[in-house]
């Protein structure tokens, strides 16, 4: 089965550590948050690069947790490795309590 | 992510003459997605984990600060028989936005009645065994979605899928605008997997790439909806690139399209709902699981008494031996605590060293360590229930219900070298019993007993018959005391 590498981006404004607590592409848990990816934690950013099964388009869901905290500019993008733009995945929610939960599509 | 009703409003026409020609199966897409969502919400049950939780707890008690942690300020009030004071502690890191730091420094200042004050300082770290819940841990499930209100938005959104699904039945294939060479574009796979979807006649079947272990088993209703989506908008930005010779088609495919304005639309902002439940009960099973698990403080607190500042006519016999207090240090105290909390109780304990003297003309007395202690017990709800059967703590609004706590403090103090004046290994000593009503988390009554032990010196007398020479004995006093605490 054919493979693409995709790289997802998710950033805030404030420099506040969050965890990407899960990914799924296409209907695929991508991230295994059971181990200590350090990839997975950030601060005002969090870049994750996979490999996924070959797609028209990549329907991507995911978690950001940032319990006891509020974050705001909240952005979400994604870019195939054939591109160098990241397109962005969802609409701004301007600011978030917890946690940001969403879906988009590349 | 292309989308938006002005992005359509061009394209809406194109369709119509061959609408007839789909016919999606909406309810495999329909099952499909419900199968996977459940299939993905099993999955996240048994991998996710959580950041690291930390929380705060409300510390009433004014006698030290190492070893509690403080929110952001508290106020308190108390007062007792034998005197009055009130205190004001504020922890400045806490105000800043977003400081959820493992450090929490404290500044303290206080007023007694007979016109001692208190300058005080803490540090205190802190680590709890709350990190990296997983959702079982915050008892939150991810398949708490509600089902049927899934089914219902896929039951809406299927007659919009049907009718888009007309559009993209007419779109043309793609591929002949592409360059010589180009590799297969990723809009005529779309237009490809569109048309099987929608049930285009003559369309041939696409099956799905899934990897092993992934809950996509067929083509989902959420998969159906981007693709048509995004059909329609690679239709556009063809036609668009085309220009002038293109100005005919799209002009046919923006009124073909306006009648599909809000279906497309729906199907944009369509999305599958989302695993972890409304925030609100996020916040609460927080709460809940730092209270199930242990929390421990460590910190170091200094804080140095004055006499009162005082000038003017002095009624003294003797003004000369017996001057007016200037401010001088009455007493200083170090601590050093660190303390452990679970569920219902609370302990701490404390080393502390430190120096005092009675009067502003006495030298400080000699330097006495000594130990320090406190226990609190939560016995249980004011109204309502604390804990359910499980031990589980009941938070409503992040708030726990207005509770009723029991708590002992105390602290002794030795002297380093016994002397015939002073024959006691106790210098001073003091504890205390009481009842603490906690109204809310910023509202706190605190009433009880404290029995306070002092050593008090009758000085040398040579003049009477026998002579009386110096002593230092414990005095004991059992005042009652109330304290009100605000805290912010």
């Amino acid at each position: 089965m054919p493979t693409e590498r995709l790289t997802f981006k998710i950033a805030w404004r404030e420099p506040i550590p969050a965890r990407l607590t899960y990914l799924i592409d296409n209907g695929t848990v991508i991230t295994h948050p059971n181990g200590d990816d350090d990839r997975l934690t950030g601060t005002q950013e969090i870049l994750f690069t996979y490999d996924a099964p070959k797609s028209d388009i990549h329907i991507i869901r995911w978690l950001l947790w940032f319990p006891e905290h509020t974050l705001t500019k909240l952005a979400a993008t994604a870019r195939r490795s054939s591109s160098r733009k990241f397109s962005p995945l969802n609409s701004q929610p301007g600011e978030q309590k917890i946690y940001w939960e969403r879906s988009g599509a590349l | 992510m292309r989308k938006g009703s002005t992005f359509w409003a061009p394209w809406l026409v194109l369709c119509l003459s061959s609408a007839a020609l789909a016919s999606p199966a909406l309810d495999q897409l329909k099952q499909a997605s419900l199968h996977e969502q459940r299939c993905l919400c099993q999955q996240l049950e048994t991998q996710t984990l959580f950041t690291r939780v930390r929380e705060t707890t409300t510390p009433v008690d004014s006698q030290s600060s190492a070893g509690e942690l403080l929110a952001r300020a508290e106020a308190a009030i108390q007062a007792s028989v034998d005197d009055a004071k009130a205190g004001f502690t504020i922890a400045p890191l806490r105000f800043i936005e977003g400081y959820k730091g493992p450090l929490n420094p404290q500044l303290t200042f206080a007023a007694f009645d007979d016109g001692r004050t208190r300058l005080g300082a803490a540090l205190n770290g802190v680590y709890s065994v709350a990190k990296n819940p997983s959702p079982k841990g915050l008892k939150i499930s991810f398949c708490s979605y509600d089902e049927g209100a899934y089914r219902n938005t896929l039951d809406r959104a299927g007659p919009s899928l049907r009718r888009a699904c007309a559009v993209v039945a007419s779109l043309p294939d793609p591929a002949p605008g592409f360059s010589p060479g180009d590799e297969e574009p990723i809009e005529r796979e779309t237009w490809r997997i569109v048309r099987h979807l929608c049930g285009v006649d003559e369309a041939p079947q696409v099956e799905t790439k899934s990897p092993p272990g992934s809950c996509k088993q067929t083509w989902t209703f959420e998969d159906a909806a981007i693709r048509v989506v995004r059909a329609i908008q690679n239709e556009t930005i063809r036609l668009e690139r085309i220009g002038v010779p293109a100005q005919k088609e799209m002009s046919q495919l923006t009124e073909r399209l306006e009648p599909f304005t809000a279906e497309l639309q729906t199907l944009a902002e369509h999305e599958a709902p989302g695993f972890v439940p409304r925030f609100t009960t996020i916040e609460d099973a927080i709460r809940q699981y730092a209270w199930r698990r242990s929390r421990y403080v460590l910190g170091v607190d200094g804080r140095v008494d004055f006499f009162p500042l005082k000038g003017g006519f002095n009624p003294s016999a003797e003004p000369d031996k017996n001057p007016l207090p200037r401010a001088q240090l009455a007493s200083w105290q170090a601590n050093l605590a660190g303390s452990w909390g679970r569920e219902r109780v609370f302990l701490k304990m404390g080393l502390l060293l430190g120096q005092k003297r009675s009067e502003h003309m006495d030298s400080l007395n000699p330097l006495s360590p000594g130990l320090s202690f406190k226990a609190t017990y939560v016995v249980g709800a004011l109204v309502g229930q604390l804990t359910d059967d499980e031990e589980n703590v009941q938070v409503e609004g992040q708030e726990l219900p207005p509770h009723l706590l029991v708590g002992m403090e105390g602290s002794v103090a030795f002297v380093t070298k016994r002397t015939p004046t002073h024959p006691n290994l106790v210098d001073n000593a003091n504890a205390a019993l009481w009842l603490e009503f906690r109204f809310t988390e910023k509202l706190a009554v605190r009433t009880g007993f404290q029995l306070d032990a002092e050593t008090v010196t009758r000085p040398e007398d040579t003049s009477s018959t026998p002579p009386r020479a110096e002593l230092g004995k414990l005095q004991y006093s059992v005042p009652a005391f109330v304290l009100t605490a605000l805290q912010f």
